[in-house]
């Protein structure tokens, strides 16, 4: 073998553990989103009271579209976000949601609970709304901006930073 | 494999058709052989390393029937397969892409077995003889050991 | 025996892991103290170390498995794995059963190797042996360390649980139980070829002296690896119900990279037993095999990756491996490329057209398959880093990997039939035509019975035809110049032959056993029928040639589980196919019992789902020839243990030739 395997060896090597020190601070379950730059489409539904309801840029508002369901943990630490979320930017944006995979009853009673941030909530029964828009996991929420293209999709339960840098992004 | 199917599901047809007269003799549902040919082409998105077509979780039951209604609308296995790719990405499918991030890891495998082998072939065409240090002698008594060592190999008829 | 006895009794198997790890500490340092204080004593104490390490770890090893046994759920893993109503076999395999066990089995076979080792080298190199056992008292620390540390077996949940949490229904399984020790022997037994490299690069010794050494070592090590994949893809055939027994996985490329490169360096050594060449592949390969094992260890345990059967995630231990294994990994191979010229000698290849050479593709084949293993099992994570994500699955993988399987076993049938230092390509054609001859009739049959095969189909016949026959041709070869110089009968010439000549046609039998491998993946692969329908009481399916009418579902309690067993009978026989669902009411994970009927010509496989509107859900397969891939598993096994069997006579004398020749060195 000649002298020259340092060459493959070594380098190789490092990028083998960087590699691997990497993947310990990744996360395999992230996806990052193809939507992103892309117009939100248009679905058509009802909301939890029956009343008929479009999703995609609401009132002419740069809109957060946040999926949620009452059997999903993790969407109870992000909903008080959202309450302040909506409160803070109150009239400069539209706040809706999709109810996804969730039966009525629950999905109502968890909102008279813990507060509706929502002008209303589209419900997705079959989940077919969420996989127009490549929902996988909930929470997500879409960041749309004035001229209905996706500018953010977050696959995490928000922070009040992120709602806060989502909401500066719809306003570039 | 898919093919083969193909072949089967033919032969299947065939004979129920023609054996209508069995009671009770059912056949896979064209329809959803198709919608598991595609899924199998799917990654299942919330899964880890499964296909569509195998996964029993909720949204990769959701997007089996919408492959199903996808089908039934007309649409085409490439169509169906872009529905799902502009919504997830790349990752949703199966095998790498050919084009763009997944190219790669195409072409690494053949440049491997390539490189290899020129390697290989030039590192064993130039490989001297290196010279042979002289080993000290071996004493008569190391010498005997090795003799009857390998007299006891000769004896039991090791010829190879 | 609860209370007192049993809750002190894990204590001392805990305070006995604890002591081999000082006592490692010892061993490890043994022979750098001795030449520092010149204290030859010191330096054999490393030998007695490694027993006490030894009995040690079986003292920790029976307390944990005594504390499964009588069901002591003051123990904390005892607790998260085991469960009052767990089958006893499945209580004491349930050792195994997480990562923290696992883990104490893992380091508890390296400490019984290295006694091993300690007990082989005392008589054939006692000088090196010191540094060996160091070598492997360092590994056994970075385990021992990671176990007493950060995922510690012995750890104590007091109060104690009332009733344990059930092992893993996955894991309550023969297969499966001795799916991970089969594995970790392979994988600790690579641990000592890689000491023996690492030896010879520290001590300057010479590789010639110690090759032939390791090759029993490491045809051990490989066995047990071919057994642990194949107990793997075996319990994955007929449990995870979708009829097949190898996805790609991660965690099964994590067993699949050190099995590919093990099968290069069990060839390798062979080269370098019969000729004077390839000395620092084998030492990269030794190095490197066991590299990987260490690397399937960490991805396993990590999370890194995402993967089916990956173990329970945590990060922080994973910083831990990532770190043992950096250290290895730039100590061996730092070693290695710094100072691993060690030999002196070396012959140079007479001609590229000759059995060497062809050896030399072999590892570069096998290097290649690894290093793709490796490189696409990672690239997704890569590609994660610059934000963008992708998936590897199946087709990638074989679309890769089987062309270039295909070479191997093309080289499987030439090698035997090219003659050492240079080939005479007339003698070559004479042993070869017949064989391709057939092989090209053999495709063409193939593609006359089904042309819209894959080609894989075709080329995979041919090639099996080629190697079957050019074995065959070589052994009635060899066969007939013994029966001419003995003066024997044919076929006693044979026996005779196989007899004698045990390492040449055990190899010759692992060989068929991977052809009988390749005709069952060709079958099940490539010619599987699938269905998948609704079924009431009474319906009856058509598939792959068989017929299959479903009697309805029986339901039942057994151990600690409720089934609900579906009843297909295979028409035309007296068969009846027992699907089943099961509930397991403490771990509440319900699990699937696929029904199976297996011939030597298919398996009738069928997966009972949920009931749709009075109808049952229904996935029916029938794969050709896949028992045959069991099948060459053992044949396998048996060439292994036919070349092993070879007299100790001869294992003396080549070793005391070896150690004398040593003496001048």
């Amino acid at each position: 073998m000649t002298r020259h395997i340092w060459w493959i060896i070594l380098p190789a090597l490092v990028l083998l553990i960087g590699l691997l020190a990497y993947g310990l601070t990744s996360n395999p379950k992230h996806i990052p989103s193809p939507l992103i730059g892309k117009a939100f489409p248009t679905l058509q539904g009802q909301d939890l009271n029956g009343n008929p309801v479009t999703l995609g840029l609401v009132d002419n508002k740069p809109t957060i579209v946040n999926v949620w369901a009452s059997w999903c943990a993790a969407c109870r630490s992000e909903h008080n976000v959202l309450l302040r979320g909506a409160r803070r930017y109150g009239d400069d944006i539209s706040l809706v949601a999709i109810n996804y995979k969730d039966e009525l009853p629950n999905a109502r009673r968890w909102l008279s609970r813990l507060g509706d941030p929502y002008q209303w909530s589209f419900h997705d029964l079959s989940g077919r709304a969420g996989l127009e828009l490549g929902v996988y996991g909930v929470p997500e929420t879409f960041f749309i901006n004035k001229k209905g293209i996706i500018v953010e999709k977050i696959s995490a339960p928000l922070t009040d930073k992120m709602f806060a840098d989502g909401v500066a992004l719809m306003f570039e | 494999m898919k093919r083969s199917i193909k072949t089967v599901l033919t032969s299947v047809l065939l004979l129920s058709i023609s054996s209508l007269v069995f009671s009770g003799e059912v056949v896979e549902d064209p329809l959803e052989r198709r919608v598991l040919d595609i899924a199998s082409k799917l990654r299942c998105t919330v899964c880890q390393n499964q296909p569509v077509a195998e996964s029993n979780s909720g949204l990769a039951k959701d997007m089996r029937a919408v492959i199903k209604e996808k089908l039934q609308q007309g649409k085409e296995e490439k169509e169906i397969i872009q529905f799902f790719v502009d919504r997830y990405g790349d990752y949703v499918l199966l095998a790498p892409p050919k084009t763009g991030s997944g190219l790669p890891i195409w072409l690494l495998p053949p440049i491997f077995l390539l490189c290899a082998l020129l390697f290989a072939v030039v590192a064993m065409k130039s490989g001297r003889e290196k010279k042979v240090t002289t080993l000290a002698p071996l004493s008569e008594t190391d010498q005997e050991r090795i003799r009857h060592a390998r007299k006891a190999m000769d004896d039991s008829g090791e010829d190879k | 025996m609860q209370g007192f006895l049993g809750n002190y009794l894990i204590e001392l198997g805990h305070l006995a892991t604890f002591a081999a790890f000082i006592l490692s500490m010892v061993q490890a340092a043994a022979p750098w103290l001795a030449a520092r204080l010149q204290s030859p004593a010191l330096a054999r104490s490393g030998v007695m170390a490694s027993y006490i390490v030894l009995i040690l770890m079986i003292i920790g090893g029976a307390t944990l498995i005594h504390a499964f046994v009588i069901g002591d759920f003051s123990v904390k893993y005892v607790a998260s794995h085991s469960n009052a109503e767990l089958p006893l076999l499945y209580k004491v395999t349930a050792l195994w059963g997480g990562h923290e066990g696992s883990l104490f089995l893992w380091a508890w076979i390296l400490a019984g190797f290295t006694a091993i080792l300690a007990v082989q080298g005392k008589r054939l190199f006692p000088l090196r042996l010191p540094v060996m056992l160091s070598v492997q008292a360092c590994l056994l620390l970075g385990f021992l360390g990671l176990i007493l540390f950060l995922s510690n077996p012995f750890e104590r949940l007091l109060p104690a649980a009332i009733a344990g949490r059930d092992l893993n229904p996955l894991l309550q399984d023969p297969g499966m139980a001795f799916h991970p020790p089969m594995l970790y022997f392979g994988y600790v037994g690579f641990s000592i070829p890689f000491a023996f490299a690492m030896t010879a690069i520290l001590t300057r010794w010479e590789t010639t002296l110690w090759i032939g050494l390791i090759r029993r070592w490491t045809l051990f090590a490989w066995t047990m690896l071919t057994i642990g994949i194949m107990l793997g893809g075996w319990w994955a055939y007929y449990e995870l119900g979708w009829g097949g027994y190898w996805a790609w996985d991660p965690v099964e490329n994590a067993s699949f990279m050190p099995w590919l490169l093990g099968t290069a360096l069990v060839h390798s050594i062979t080269v370098q037993e019969n000729r004077r060449m390839l000395q620092t592949w084998n030492l990269f390969l030794a190095i490197s095999t066991f590299a990987l094992s260490l690397l399937g260890t960490f991805l396993v345990r990590s999370g890194v990756l995402s993967s089916v059967h990956a173990f329970a995630v945590d990060p922080g231990r994973g910083v831990y491996i990532l770190l043992f294994m950096v250290t290895v990994l730039i100590v061996a191979f730092g070693l290695f490329l710094a100072k691993g010229r060690i030999d002196s000698e070396r012959e140079a290849i007479t001609s590229l057209a000759s059995r060497e050479m062809l050896f030399v593709f072999n590892n570069v084949l096998f290097s290649v398959l690894c290093l793709s293993v490796l490189v696409a099992t990672l690239y997704p994570l890569a590609l994660d880093a610059v934000g963008e994500k992708i998936t590897i699955g199946v087709p990638y993988f074989n679309s890769v990997m089987i062309p270039l399987f295909f070479l191997v076993i093309f080289l499987m049938g030439v090698a035997p039939a090219t003659p050492w230092r240079k080939v005479n390509l007339e003698r070559l054609w004479a042993r070869l035509w017949l064989p391709t001859v057939l092989a090209i009739v053999a495709t063409i049959t193939m593609f006359a019975w089904d042309s819209q095969a894959h080609w894989f189909a075709f080329v995979g016949t041919g090639l099996v035809t080629f190697v079957l026959l050019a074995m065959l041709v070589d052994f009635i070869r060899n066969a007939r110049r013994r029966a001419k110089q003995q003066n024997e009968n044919i076929i006693t010439a044979w026996l005779r032959l196989v007899r004698r000549n045990r390492r040449y046609y055990g190899g010759m039998f692992v060989h068929f056993g991977i052809l009988v491998i390749a005709i069952g993946m060709i079958g099940s692969g490539l010619f599987r029928s699938e269905q998948v329908v609704l079924m009431a009481k009474g319906d009856v399916i058509e598939i792959g040639g068989e017929k299959l009418r479903f009697d309805g579902v029986k339901q039942f309690k057994k151990d600690n589980y409720f089934a609900l067993q579906g009843q297909f009978a295979l028409l035309g026989t007296d068969i009846v196919i027992q699907p089943e669902r099961r509930k397991y009411p403490v771990q509440e994970a319900p699990t699937t019992e696929s029904g199976i009927d297996s011939n030597w010509a298919r398996d009738v496989y069928v997966v009972i789902g949920e009931i749709v509107n009075g109808r049952y859900s229904v996935h029916a397969y029938v794969n050709p020839l896949v028992q045959w891939i069991w099948a060459g598993g053992f044949i396998i096994v048996f060439g292994i243990a036919w070349s092993l069997s070879q007299r100790l006579r001869n294992k003396r004398a080549s070793a005391v030739i070896a150690e004398t020749q040593g003496n001048a060195a």
